[in-house]
């Protein structure tokens, strides 16, 4: 009998067991043990007979600089994590193709053909009301309070880094740099990414930290400790919506798809608030009322989707007035 | 008859001169492929920035990281050489026992940035030791360690122990007439360390402050873990950011290219001293010991060991820490895993490529061709790439040949190159010892160059070579500086895990990782002290 048959018949039964693969890049703390790319998973897994791979990077800002460097050869299905100020960026690239997908009905307005939202958040100050009973009301408060030290992320490398940059731009426009300048004193630690910044602040590093609105949820649900509270500023807060895109040399587009289409269902979002600590773009709150009660929604800006242009101006802006 | 004996006297000398080549070729050739691999290297460089599209490289944007590295750098030597000498002296004149204080400058050393650097913030952070203290007694505590004195304070105490290590080492030889000679002259220990002594402490010297410029230069985890602001940014800190976050390898080579120079410049009277260290092996101190300290002497003694010692206390913490579900965690064991692969292949490497350049250096000493001067300038010049600039120049060429290089293979080839000439000075000197009556020994006895490798210099310098080895894998074992580049889920070394658990806000779980990972360090330490100690004894 001829060898490459009886191969083939060998490997037959192998070939109908060997399910589909599904890759996911994504950076590391969406797929921590503490994170939701656990359940989200596990979810998935049990209605596409497929298995989801999950690569990860330090932080969502090196996602797409990871994948443009090595033009996606590791062959990622999907980047889960870039957000809309590296939306342009991203598409620039053209390393990501449409997902065709259906995005009305979500908590927010969404219009893209190449990205799909999965949660959102705003940008706020987080304290220890404990320590600090009378905080700022305002940007222009916060600057006053020269008793108060701060941690932000470099707007360079970080996305809530960028954020801060943006929301200075769209409170003070053109004088975003003069705003900066007034807050270098108090800014005591500028970290590379969002998770140094927060835990050197719960470490008692300074007395404000630049983090999301929904951070005091997570003390209050998981910790039970309800002193940190985010600033309620009457400027209103600068918002961050986080998407997921499909590569170009997606191995499974379909799959890709239909892990996109998931992620816009209740089995996906319901592990978004107490997993990542954000919104879920499907309206969750009769579900997650904990959640919504422990992270009100606060008054917010107008969303931005930046040039790259734009990201470097307000980036120059900082730069100008720092130490 | 006579004509048969000479054909085979004739073929017995050419089979032997054949073997002679094909030995040095065998022992040579190593060193032939690493050459091939640097020239390779440097032509993908230069092909690179010809035909480049992408060069948007504004040498303006980084004045102040020029400036910010050397000033670090400076400050931080000048520090460590004032103090270096300052603690140097004051061990040598305590009654500390000698014995502990060598083991504690060469493992201060040795010993992972990472572990000093989370040391240090233990006890310096606002929620650290000192903090807590300052709390119990009521005073106000507000020093940011994230700042420019944590950055100067972690250089400087590598650098003070590197610098201390080379001159306590200097006094404990001081050959025992001399001693004799100050003491019956009334001649008091400043004195002597003034005028007779001086050129003695100095000699070599030169070497020990580029060494210690050039390590300031390129402390890339401390930059990397303690720069709070974003001025305090190195070359090498603009690199890692370049390739991490900017996707923009040109400017990353051009800064690794442009450090790269800088360093070798400054390294050059370096290899005019054809320079060779021992600061791991023993030395002994005099019988006769004329010098008494005094409370001055006391006083600084007591508050170096604390400087020295008190990052060590973060064991503790991590021990106190210990944690089950770390243990049980398949990552844990993975990056232990890793890292020790990574080691041993580099040291694997470095062992083969320093091992055949001295025997080419050797070789062509032997036979006065010297180009061997070269030889060693191509292997030394190594110690002076720093490692990110190395890494910006494999991950293009990665790049070039379609990444079929894995993260690990890459991490392991850095480790491999930085560590080789720390091997090659370390065995030099007691390598080409006695070098010409050994050659004119083989040469009667026509001994293959193998044999003479294998069976005579491989023994002769094992007590040597597994010093080294211990060190180097230690080195290789603690780096986090490529691993920041290539690293993915499936390959993370202990330092990297270390951090990525540290920036989790996973302090006590970093703190429990890091001492177990310290604690097989001083094992490793232990067990190659151990077999120096007996094999010395037999």
């Amino acid at each position: 009998m001829n060898l490459k048959l009886i191969f083939i018949i060998l490997l037959f039964p192998f070939t109908i067991f060997a399910q589909s693969e599904l890759k996911i890049f994504t950076y590391g703390s969406f797929n921590s043990d503490w994170g939701p790319g656990p359940n989200i998973e596990k979810s998935f897994e049990e209605i596409c007979e497929c298995d989801l791979i999950w690569s990860t990077s330090d932080s969502s800002g090196a996602l797409l600089s990871k994948v443009k460097l090595t033009n996606n050869k590791e062959g990622y299905d999907l980047i889960l994590g870039l957000d809309d100020s590296l939306m342009s960026e991203a598409e620039d690239t053209q390393l990501f193709q449409k997902h065709n997908i259906d995005t009305s009905g979500l908590a927010i307005n969404w219009d893209n053909d190449y990205f799909t939202p999965f949660d959102y958040g705003f940008f706020s100050f987080i304290y220890n009301s404990d320590k600090i009973p009378n905080p700022p009301r305002s940007l222009t408060d916060l600057a006053k309070r020269n008793d108060l030290s701060i941690i932000i992320m470099d707007p360079r490398y970080s996305t809530p880094g960028l954020g801060l940059a943006k929301w200075i731009y769209q409170v003070f426009g053109d004088q975003s740099t003069d705003y900066w300048k007034s807050i270098n004193d108090q800014i005591v630690i500028t970290s590379k990414s969002w998770s140094d910044g927060y835990g050197l602040f719960l470490e008692g590093e300074s007395d404000l930290v630049l983090s999301y609105s929904t951070s005091p949820a997570y003390h209050s649900l998981i910790e039970n400790d309800k002193n940190y509270r985010s600033l309620d500023l009457s400027d209103g807060h600068a918002s961050q919506i986080e998407v997921i895109g499909i590569l170009k040399n997606a191995s499974n587009y379909e799959l890709a798809r239909e892990f996109i289409s998931f992620s816009l269902t209740e089995n996906f979002q319901q592990h978004i608030p107490q997993g990542n600590w954000m919104y879920p773009v499907l309206d969750l709150q009769s579900s997650q009322s904990n959640f919504y009660s422990a992270a009100p929604i606060p008054k917010s800006l107008q969303q931005l989707y930046p040039s790259q242009s734009e990201k470097q101006n307000w980036i120059d802006s900082w730069k100008k007035s720092i130490d | 008859m006579k004509s048969k004996i000479g054909l085979i006297v004739g073929k017995n000398l050419l089979i032997n001169r054949l073997n002679i080549q094909k030995g040095v070729f065998f022992l040579g050739f190593p060193y032939l492929l690493y050459l091939a691999f640097i020239i390779s290297l440097a032509y993908v460089v230069v092909e690179y920035f010809f035909y480049s599209e992408e060069q948007k490289f504004i040498l303006q944007d980084y004045y102040s990281v020029f400036l910010f590295t050397f000033y670090q750098a400076f400050l931080a030597t000048l520090i460590s050489i004032i103090f270096g000498f300052i603690f140097a002296v004051v061990f040598y004149l305590s009654p500390i026992n000698h014995k502990f204080i060598s083991l504690l400058l060469n493992i201060c050393f040795i010993i992972p940035v990472i572990f000093i650097s989370y040391g240090v913030i233990n006890i310096f952070s606002s929620n650290g030791f000192l903090s807590d203290l300052a709390i119990l007694i009521d005073v106000n505590y507000d020093l940011n360690i994230f700042s420019f004195f944590g950055i100067i304070f972690v250089t400087s105490y590598f650098n003070i122990a590197f610098n201390a290590n080379f001159f306590y080492r200097k006094l404990l030889s001081i050959p025992e007439n001399y001693l004799k000679l100050f003491k019956s002259n009334n001649i008091s220990f400043l004195d002597a360390v003034k005028i007779p002594l001086r050129h003695y402490l100095l000699s070599g010297y030169a070497n020990v402050v580029i060494l210690t410029f050039i390590f300031c230069i390129g402390n890339f985890t401390i930059i990397y873990l303690f720069a709070g602001s974003p001025s305090l940014s190195t070359l090498e800190l603009a690199i890692y950011e370049s390739l991490n976050f900017k996707a923009d390898i040109y400017s990353a080579l051009i800064l690794g290219i442009i450090q790269l120079f800088m360093v070798l410049i400054l390294s050059i009277p370096f290899f005019y001293n054809n320079p060779s260290f021992n600061l791991v092996s023993s030395t002994r101190r005099s019988s006769y010991y004329p010098f008494r300290g005094n409370l001055i002497v006391y006083f600084i003694t007591f508050w170096a060991l604390v400087f020295l010692i008190s990052p060590f206390f973060i064991l503790f913490n991590g021990l106190a820490n210990f944690s089950f579900d770390i243990l049980s965690s398949l990552t844990f064991y993975q990056s232990f895993i890793n890292s020790f692969s990574v080691s041993i292949i580099s040291l694997f490497l470095a062992l083969i490529l320093s091992l055949s350049s001295l025997y080419l250096y050797r070789f062509m000493q032997e036979r006065n061709i010297f180009i061997n001067k070269y030889l060693f300038l191509s292997i030394a010049a190594m110690a002076f790439i720093p490692s990110l600039s190395l890494s910006a120049i494999i991950f293009l060429v990665n790049i070039k040949l379609n990444f079929i290089l894995s993260n690990f293979i890459c991490v392991a080839f850095i480790n491999s190159f930085f560590v080789t000439p720390v091997v090659f000075i370390f065995l030099l000197t007691r390598f080409l010892q006695n070098y010409q009556n050994a050659f004119k020994l083989c040469s009667l006895y026509k001994i293959n160059p193998l044999t003479r490798f294998f069976k005579i210099d491989l023994f002769f310098i094992k007590e040597e070579l597994l010093i080294i080895s211990a060190a180097v894998f230690v080195l290789s074992f603690g780096d986090l500086t490529s691993v920041t580049i290539f690293n993915d889920q499936s390959f993370m070394t202990v330092p990297y895990y270390i951090s990525q658990l540290y920036s989790s806000y996973r302090y006590n779980d970093s703190f429990f990782v890091l001492s177990v990972f310290v604690l097989i360090i001083f094992f490793i330490v232990y067990l190659s002290s151990k077999f120096v100690s007996s094999h010395a004894k037999n």
